[in-house]
């Protein structure tokens, strides 16, 4: 607050300067970050994560690298020797899925009935949004009206008392 | 003798909410205060049924009795003393001994408090709904969800299994499930009140005045809950994750969801007497969905590795989550005249304001989950296919609404009520700001990237710079009495989420994770780190035999271990070096075949773990502050950032908090 | 005018919460749910790999006969139970070309050996430790015990999944009708 009273003393293009420079650091901060993301640094870690996109098909409700169970290794196994034979993540997902079912990949598709699931909050989203805004411009009309009206009492105050001078 | 006690609690429980029910509504119809404090007395009826059968569990459980259903299916003479304890709740029919034992107490607390008030329509509506609650529980323990059954012992019985060995393995599961059940019984206080309010057509504020501080408790014990569940999977699970999206965990967390909502939103309508509707329907769904919960828990529509009690029980919590969502709504629409409020927001950029976004994103947060959580049945109902939905989805849905929070989070609580100027924000948040960018930039020079990990972080100081220029502020001018209050507190628990954010981001984006199979002697080297084996170490006790790894990293020695029980299942335990900064953790995934051989172990390293759980405690400290009764009344005007020697007036301009009509039983 | 608006609403929610207690009302619980039947009129991959025996083995070389591909582990109860019914099946079909064919599943190749020494049955059992689990998920096994049926085609014509495994009887009445089809 002190800080803030007194940078209130320089010119009001001066005040700004401070978010401008923090602007200015943080698109650069997020834009170092962004290109300088690796993805996975070994096969080990890659087999990891590919393992926590696919379910465990005999388990409940738990991905491939969670469970235990013999299936879940033996998966696990054969995850490990893809990643060393050089298949991409989707060609070995896409063998699981022909073996097990569309079901075995944690993501829903994108496409068809399934891409519901992700359109649909996006649409709510948007909705609520419009929602809102029409709300609060009903309510800054609602408050135009009451202000215009205000005018008008005066110039009919105006008006009644001019009315009664004369009586 | 346990099985006929435990009947008997059960019978006079039942018994006597529908008896003290109906007494308190003919009461009520009459006028006859005799007969309402009669009525109150039976319903101490309920809790002594209830105290009575949770004790004859614990004793049946205690003693070993095996003639008991519950106990022949799940003691054991091998589980140590405090899992026996806790294996009452380890099952269905014990879970709802449990719930029947907090909801009885909650009403006990009510029918105490508001002892002198059994007159006002409102508490004995309030304390009516209690009792109908009630009725279905102890309904359960009679009908399909009996604990207290008879077995005949075979012959040759020695010993029962115990509980499910998950359920044994960390001291954590006799508090989790105790936590999660009082948050979760402890929403039906409100609901209670909001529908008496209904009832009774007194649907201004005075209802709202009675249950904030119900409503805070139960918030703040589900929200201990769900990071102690989180701390169990954590531990005992062993993939290096606390939550993992499951429907389970999804539908204890929507309850959090809309009470956090409600707990903003109500007090747009204690200031502006807006929204209603609103505020009444949150705490209805809040309190269906505790129900919708249990039924998905209990029912196994959905697959979760937390379904660890199933039963025939299901249809029933669904008839009663039907039965509470219809009376719920009829009554909002019968009183639909009567919640018409007048009122405006002047402005987006304003206290209110903020508290109406804030509710839009919980409303989408929580209908991200549901739809995520329930959606492979729609798929499956409408499409005959079979699809999951997992962790991705999750991750990629919730991050969004996540930044959009923080943002909120870091603006929200300098904004004045009415209307803000852009001038007042930007001389505010100045600092605030600077403490977000400094977050990122450090980030970056510790070695963090992503575009989101930055971003959360970022935002996360941002937010947290808010939160602590309010506790400032406040402690400047009001010493530690600063930090106690309804807003105040209530910036502790930010601080509390926010340190949860930070944990999850970090720990979600910077985890590492791989499989070894490790050769006895050999060292591996894994995210800066050295991994040594050094052979196997067998323990046998009275549930199980455990085989640990002696793993070194880094000169400290880490015992993973499988875990072979008595009854045939295996588990493993997992074992973690823990710190500040980071947590180490081990799991063994394979046993030599032979001793001397390698052996397959998985590692995870993820950072700031720790911080989840110390945001889980801010979370609990802060809610226990802002629930204490504050004296200090500020300016409504300008609630934290006036100047000082303007605050400790209050006489004559409105208060932050309505008088409420129980003042004198608060203070 | 708002009035309505509110009753619409309440409509509304009340239909959606309907339709959404009917649908959790019709849900199965999801016992069951490892079962996928995703092999099933497809080709059946090829098995190939050393026999317990020490001789190789070529599913796709047994082409033209009925081919019943089991897999089993020794700790697997439901396999125990199975075996009999199973060194039945293959007493029955010394000379007809109908061939059975084991697939160890998260075993270790002792344990194998030490079960068909304790249980009898002299099938070619696949055992090769590294080869096998390739086998399994080519084939969406999930738990043990599991059986195929591959036709003279080549292709799936049934599959079996549960606690006890398959019969002998089971097997033989769905080859006669599958014959009687084909």
């Amino acid at each position: 607050m002190a800080a803030a009273r007194e940078q209130g003393s320089f010119g009001a293009q001066w005040r700004w300067l401070s978010w401008v420079l923090m602007a200015i650091v943080a698109v650069a901060v997020l834009v170092i970050a962004a290109t300088g993301d690796q993805g996975p640094q070994s096969d080990g870690e890659r087999v990891s994560e590919l393992a926590a996109t696919i379910r465990c098909p005999q388990c409940r409700g738990q991905s491939v690298a969670e469970s235990n169970v013999t299936i879940a290794r033996e998966i696990r196994a054969d995850i490990r020797t893809r990643v060393a034979a050089g298949e991409s993540d989707d060609e070995i997902r896409q063998v699981y899925i022909e073996r097990f079912g569309r079901s075995v990949v944690l993501t829903p598709d994108a496409t068809g009935f399934t891409g519901l699931v992700w359109i649909v909050p996006v649409v709510a989203a948007g909705m609520a949004l419009a929602a809102v805004s029409l709300a609060f411009q009903r309510w800054r009309a609602e408050a135009a009206e009451i202000a215009e009206a205000t005018d008008e009492d005066r110039a009919l105050v105006a008006q009644l008392r001019a009315e009664r001078e004369q009586t | 003798m346990n099985v006929a006690l435990g009947d008997a609690g059960v019978v006079i429980a039942l018994t006597a909410s529908i008896v003290g029910a109906i007494t308190i509504i003919v009461a009520q119809r009459s006028g006859d205060e005799r007969l309402l404090r009669t009525g109150a007395k039976v319903a101490w009826l309920v809790v002594f049924g209830a105290v009575l059968s949770f004790v004859a569990l614990e004793r049946a459980l205690i003693t070993r009795d095996f003639s008991m259903r519950f106990v022949f299916e799940n003691g054991s003479h091998r589980t140590p003393p405090l899992y026996n304890f806790a294996t009452a709740w380890a099952a269905l029919e014990g879970t709802l001994v449990l719930w029947g034992l907090v909801l009885a107490g909650y009403l006990g607390v009510v029918l105490t408090k508001f002892r002198t008030r059994l007159a006002d329509p409102l508490v004995a509506w309030a304390i009516v709904v209690m009792l109908a609650v009630c009725v279905f529980f102890f309904g359960l323990m009679i009908g399909p969800g009996d604990p207290f059954t008879r077995v005949i012992i075979p012959e040759g019985f020695v010993d029962g299994p115990g509980p499910n060995p998950l359920l044994q393995n960390n001291p954590l599961m006799a508090v989790h499930p105790p936590m999660l059940y009082l948050g979760y019984v402890g929403f039906t206080v409100p609901f209670a009140f909001a529908l008496a309010a209904l009832i009774t057509g007194r649907v201004g504020e005075g209802w709202l005045v009675e249950t904030r501080r119900w409503t805070l408790f139960a918030w703040g014990f589900l929200s201990l809950g769900i990071v102690l569940g989180a701390w169990w999977s954590y531990d005992v699970l062993g993939w290096g994750g606390y939550w993992g999206w499951d429907p389970v965990e999804n539908v204890s967390f929507l309850p959090w969801l809309t009470g956090t909502a409600y707990l903003h939103s109500v007090m747009i309508q204690e200031r502006r007497g807006m929204l209603r509707v609103w505020n009444l329907s949150l705490l209805c769904a809040t309190f269906s969905l505790t129900i919708l919960g249990t039924f998905i828990t209990r029912s196994g529509v959905l697959e979760s590795v937390h379904a660890f009690s199933e039963g025939s029980i299901g249809p029933m919590f669904l008839a009663f989550f039907g039965v509470v969502s219809v009376v719920s709504i009829g009554l909002i629409g019968w009183r639909g005249d009567r919640l018409r409020a007048p009122g405006r927001i002047d402005s987006p950029l304003s206290r209110e304001g903020s508290f109406l976004a804030n509710n839009v994103l919980f409303a989408i947060f929580a209908f991200v989950i549901l739809l995520g959580t329930v959606f492979p049945l729609i798929v499956e109902a409408l499409r005959d296919e079979r699809i999951s939905v997992g962790v991705p989805y999750f991750e990629r849905m919730t991050m969004p609404v996540g930044m959009v929070m923080l943002f909120l989070m870091a603006i929200a609580p300098v904004l004045p009520w009415r209307k803000a100027s852009g001038e007042l924000l930007r001389t505010r948040l100045e600092w605030p700001a600077w403490i977000g960018v400094g977050s990122m930039v450090l980030a970056l020079a510790l070695g963090g990237r992503g575009f989101t990990a930055l971003l959360a972080f970022g935002l996360a100081g941002f937010a947290g710079g808010a939160a602590l220029r309010q506790i400032v502020l406040a402690t400047r001018r009001n010493g530690w009495r600063g930090l106690v209050g309804r807003t105040n507190g209530g910036m502790i628990v930010h601080l509390g989420v926010i340190l949860v954010a930070v944990a999850f981001a970090a720990s979600n984006s910077y985890l590492r994770q791989s499989e070894f199979t490790i050769e006895q002697g050999e060292t591996i080297e894994f995210a800066d780190s050295t991994f040594r084996y050094d052979g196997i170490e067998i323990e046998d006790r009275s549930e199980k035999r455990v085989t640990a790894a002696l793993v070194t990293v880094d000169g400290q020695v880490l015992r993973p271990a499988i875990n072979q029980f008595a009854i045939g299942t295996t588990i493993g335990t997992p074992d973690t070096l823990g710190g500040f900064t980071r947590d180490i953790q081990i799991a063994l995934i394979a046993l030599p075949d032979d001793n001397g051989d390698a052996v397959v172990i998985r590692v995870t390293t993820q950072p700031l773990i720790a911080w989840l759980w110390i945001g889980g405690i801010l979370i609990a400290v802060g809610t226990v502050f802002s629930a204490f009764p504050h004296r200090i009344h500020r300016r409504p005007i300008d609630p934290v950032s006036v100047a000082p020697g303007g605050s400790a007036t209050g006489g004559a301009l409105p208060t932050d908090e309505p008088t409420p009509v129980g003042a004198a039983e608060s203070a | 005018m708002r009035n309505r608006g509110a009753l619409i609403a309440a409509v509304v929610v009340g239909v959606v919460l309907t339709l959404f207690i009917v649908l959790l009302a019709s849900s199965d619980t999801q016992v069951g749910t490892s079962v996928n039947f995703e092999i099933v009129g497809n080709v059946a991959p090829n098995i190939s790999g050393t026999t317990l025996s020490g001789d190789d083995y070529e599913l796709h070389a047994e082409r033209g006969d009925w081919v019943v591909v089991n897999f089993f582990a020794s700790w697997c109860v439901g396999c125990r139970v199975e075996h009999p019914e199973l060194v039945e099946f293959t007493e029955r079909h010394q000379d007809d070309g109908v061939q059975l064919v084991a697939v160890m599943f998260g075993d270790t190749e002792e344990d194998a050996r030490d079960f068909f020494l304790e249980l009898g049955g002299d099938w070619p059992a696949l055992v090769d430790r590294d080869a096998v689990g390739r086998i399994a998920i080519d084939y969406g096994v999930t738990a043990v015990p599991e059986t195929l049926l591959v036709a003279p085609s080549g292709r799936v014509v049934q599959k079996w999944v549960g606690a006890n495994g398959v019969t002998a009887d089971e097997l033989d009445r769905v080859i006669a009708l599958a014959s009687g089809e084909g």
